[in-house]
Parts: structure tokens; C-alpha cells; sequence
């Protein structure tokens, strides 16, 4: 088995990897799942959005760092939350640092699948997810994935730190 | 609700077929429940072992949003409103839920239904998990995903659930 | 039996002790810490059976919490479990070295945490 480095990686299977991550992620713990979509399916969806939540996560693995976010609608990140905490969605709505907290998770957990199975078996280290509201998703510089999520709309973004080994354009 | 019934014959035990947006449960000792062709469908299978009480869900999409009439008409078909009647109708039985034996059976991808971005096995599998899971139940064992339609019978007496695809058989 | 949950994340903590109570198993008390930092003042004060930690925390990292536990006789039978995104082989080799009893990758499903605790916990009470 070769040893792969981490930026050897973001290439054009990138995407594939990340997907596969996300897709772990939404179906183990959050019950839910996920297909990839195009461009023109997820920006009639996008369009529909009226605020997103960002999430994004730090990672560093030996010489390469960077940063994955999650853009997810309001409504998919109150769906998530019931499915991974089991509450039943008729209670009393969750408090929004709850749904936050949760949304950093799971960037948490992308990333983290991603990185696990990706770097080589090499350890890596990742920050604490930082959650914002935004008008639209997180474009990045790097590689950028868009899926649907039950149906909803979620842009994975991938960027590698300049000055660090640069990444190649990702699928 | 209740799926059709073949009398014993010979000294077999009476079957108790269920079909698609059906539910049978029974604590009548012995007989089978049993479910055929499971496609992308997802058969939820319940046991209580010191009420004897056996139960099966046959449903057939995840979310009863897709048509609330039908839903109230027959709320089988979907897993949001069938697997609560199936557990509420085992109640009724006897089961304890805290006794209870969950197992699923089915969620596969047929091959004429699969497309890029229509997936109903694998989002009926993932549907019953996220119901079970919001009500504090565990599922036991599971054969789901894969390409291959399954039949399956539960046994009333002792919760044996067997599962046969193609030529292959096994007890989950 | 006392356990200690140590994870930045308040929701994962609740799923933790969701799996957890669901299982019935006796538990005396369920503590959470947010970082590896809190998790050990609360041993330090506590007597405490059960550790389940993340790696990745602010402050001190579970990796660090760790290597301070294994590095003292005082936590000998505190039972160590890790339940990590990071599932590199490297880190497992850490762990392996950190008398860490079990290591459990993000994600998972809730029966396989119910595995694990059952395990663990059945341990404890022999």
C-alpha cells in the first residue's frame, strides 16, 4: 500500500472522498441521505434559501492545512438536529445554539471521515467549528461539492491554506 | 391492516401473510407472520419474548407527506405512520416495549427503479432507523441495501426470523 | 458506576448519554466535561469509572488527557474509551499505547455505541 500525503489528494478524487465522507456522516448518524446534484438542481434549490448556516472547521495534517465548511439551510439544520438527538419534532422548537453546536458536528465529522480516510493514515489535528449565518453558502477557493440532503441543499467547500502544497482543482 | 392468512395444513403452522401498507401482530403462540418479493421496501419486524408476542410492518415509502390521504387510509404504506400503529398494536398485545426485539429486513435498490437521484431502499432503511431511534428503540439485526428482493417469516412462538433470497437462506 | 463524557460538543454529549440511559444499565451519575482540561478536574475530585473522550477538544486535546491519566497509578481503573472523527491508524497506535480499552470512530450508529458500552460497562461491574 503506498503512503499518500494529504495534499497528493486533492485532486480529482477529492470530490469522490469528500462525498463519501458526507454521505457516512448523514446516513450513521443523522439518518438521512445523500446525492450529489448539479450545479443547475442545486442552484434552483439555493434559490429558495432564504439564510444559511456555515460551518467551518481548521484541519492540519503535517505540512498541509486548510479549511472544509458546511452550508446548509436553516430547515435541513433543524432536521438534522432531531434525527442525530432523537428528539421527536413536535416538541418545543430546539435553541438555535443547539442547532449550532450540532451544525459544527457535523463539519466536525466530515471533515474528520474525510481526513480519517484520506491522510494516509497519518493523525491530523482539527479546530473547533465556528458557525455563522449567511445569505448565501461558503463559495471557497478549492474544491466545491454540492449535494442534497433529503432533498435539501448542502455546499461542501474545501480549501487548502496558501503557502502550504496548493490544491489542484477538484471534481 | 391485516394481511391474509392460510389455515394449517397437514401439521403446518398457520402463515400469516402481509403485504405492501399491511401490519400483523399476534401473541396466538404458534404460526408464522411472513412478508414476500420485500423489494425496496422495508419490512419492521418486533418480538417480545416473555409475551410471545410477534409483529411485522410492510411499509412502503418513508414519509407520509407525499400523500396524507392515503396516509390516513392506509397508514402502513408509509414508515412515519406505520411503524408507530405497529407498535402501538403490539402494545395492545402485550409487548413491553422495553422487551421489545426490533430486526429490519429489505431496503434494496431495485434495479429498475434506481436512477441517479431516486433511492427508495436505502431511504426507507434510513427512515425506520431515525423513527426507531426517536423512540428509544434499537434495531437487534438488520439485512437490508443490496440488489435482491427477499421474503421473510417470523415466528409467533420465538421471534426466529428467516430471511431467503434467491437460493440463500438465513436467520437474522 | 460514575461516567465521565468529555466532547466540545454539547449535543454529541446528549446523544452519548441518550445511548446510554437507553440501555438501562445502573449508571450513578453521568458527567460532562468540554474539553480535556475539565475532564481532569473532575477526576481529580471525583471518583469516576468510566471515561468516554473525543480527541479533538480546545484547551487540552483528549490525546493529551490521556497521556496525563496513563502517565499516573492514581486513574489505574478508570476504564478509557475514545470515541473520535480521528480513526487514522496512527492515532489508534496511540491509543493503543494509552491503556485506552476501546476506540470508537465518527460516526456511528447508536446500536454500535450500545455495543460498546455494554461491554465496557458489563466489565466494570465484574
Amino acid at each position: 500500500m503506498s503512503s499518500r500525503t494529504l495534499p497528493g489528494l486533492i485532486g480529482p478524487e477529492t470530490g469522490a472522498a469528500v462525498f463519501g465522507a458526507l454521505r457516512t456522516v448523514a446516513e450513521r448518524s443523522f439518518f438521512a441521505a445523500a446525492e450529489r446534484c448539479d450545479e443547475a438542481a442545486f442552484d434552483a434549490l439555493a434559490a429558495t434559501v432564504p439564510a444559511w448556516l456555515v460551518s467551518s472547521v481548521r484541519f492540519e495534517e503535517g505540512e498541509s492545512a486548510g479549511s472544509m465548511s458546511c452550508s446548509l439551510p436553516d430547515a435541513l439544520a433543524e432536521r438534522l438536529f432531531h434525527a442525530f438527538t432523537g428528539r421527536d419534532p413536535s416538541e418545543a422548537p430546539p435553541a438555535w445554539a443547539d442547532v449550532h453546536d450540532l451544525v459544527g458536528e457535523f463539519a466536525n465529522m466530515v471533515c474528520g471521515a474525510w481526513l480519517s480516510g484520506s491522510a494516509g493514515g497519518r493523525t491530523f489535528t482539527l479546530g473547533q467549528p465556528g458557525v455563522v449565518r449567511a445569505r448565501a453558502a461558503a463559495a471557497g477557493g478549492g474544491l466545491r461539492l454540492r449535494v442534497v440532503i433529503d432533498d435539501a441543499p448542502i455546499a461542501i467547500a474545501l480549501e487548502m491554506d496558501a503557502g502550504r502544497r496548493a490544491a489542484k482543482s477538484g471534481a | 391492516m391485516t394481511g391474509g392468512a392460510r389455515p394449517a395444513a397437514g401439521g403446518r403452522p398457520m402463515i400469516q401473510v402481509v403485504g405492501i401498507g399491511e401490519l400483523v401482530v399476534s401473541n396466538a403462540g404458534d404460526g408464522l407472520i411472513a412478508a414476500h418479493a420485500i423489494g425496496s421496501c422495508i419490512a419492521v419486524c418486533v418480538f417480545d419474548p416473555v409475551a410471545a408476542v410477534a409483529g411485522m410492518l410492510h411499509f412502503l415509502l418513508p414519509d407520509s407527506a407525499v400523500n396524507p390521504a392515503r396516509a390516513r387510509q392506509q397508514p402502513g404504506v408509509f414508515a412515519d405512520t406505520g411503524i408507530p400503529l405497529l407498535f402501538q398494536t403490539a402494545y395492545e398485545h402485550g409487548l413491553s416495549k422495553r422487551r421489545a426485539i426490533v430486526k429490519l429486513v429489505g431496503g434494496a435498490e431495485m434495479a429498475e427503479t434506481i436512477s441517479a437521484t431516486f433511492t427508495t431502499g436505502r431511504r426507507n432503511a434510513l427512515a425506520a432507523r431515525n423513527l426507531l431511534w426517536r423512540n428509544g428503540v434499537f434495531v437487534a439485526a438488520e439485512d437490508v441495501g443490496g440488489e435482491r428482493a427477499r421474503s421473510l417469516q417470523l415466528s409467533i412462538r420465538d421471534g426466529r426470523l428467516r430471511v431467503y433470497s434467491g437460493e440463500a437462506c438465513k436467520e437474522l | 458506576m460514575r461516567i465521565l463524557i468529555a466532547d466540545d460538543s454539547s449535543m454529541m454529549r446528549e446523544m452519548i448519554k441518550r445511548v446510554v440511559k437507553l440501555t438501562e444499565i445502573p449508571v450513578d451519575e453521568i458527567l460532562e466535561a468540554g474539553n480535556g482540561a475539565e475532564a481532569l478536574a473532575i477526576l481529580e475530585s471525583t471518583d469516576v469509572q468510566l471515561l468516554l473522550t473525543d480527541i479533538n477538544m480546545p484547551v487540552m486535546s483528549g490525546a493529551e488527557l490521556l497521556r496525563t491519566l496513563a502517565a499516573s497509578d492514581r486513574w489505574r481503573g478508570l476504564t478509557r474509551v475514545i470515541i473520535s472523527t480521528d480513526g487514522s491508524a496512527a492515532r489508534r497506535e496511540e491509543a493503543a499505547g494509552l491503556d485506552v480499552r476501546c476506540y470508537l470512530e465518527k460516526p456511528f450508529r447508536p446500536e454500535v455505541l450500545r455495543d460498546v458500552f455494554q461491554d465496557v460497562a458489563g466489565s466494570n461491574r465484574t
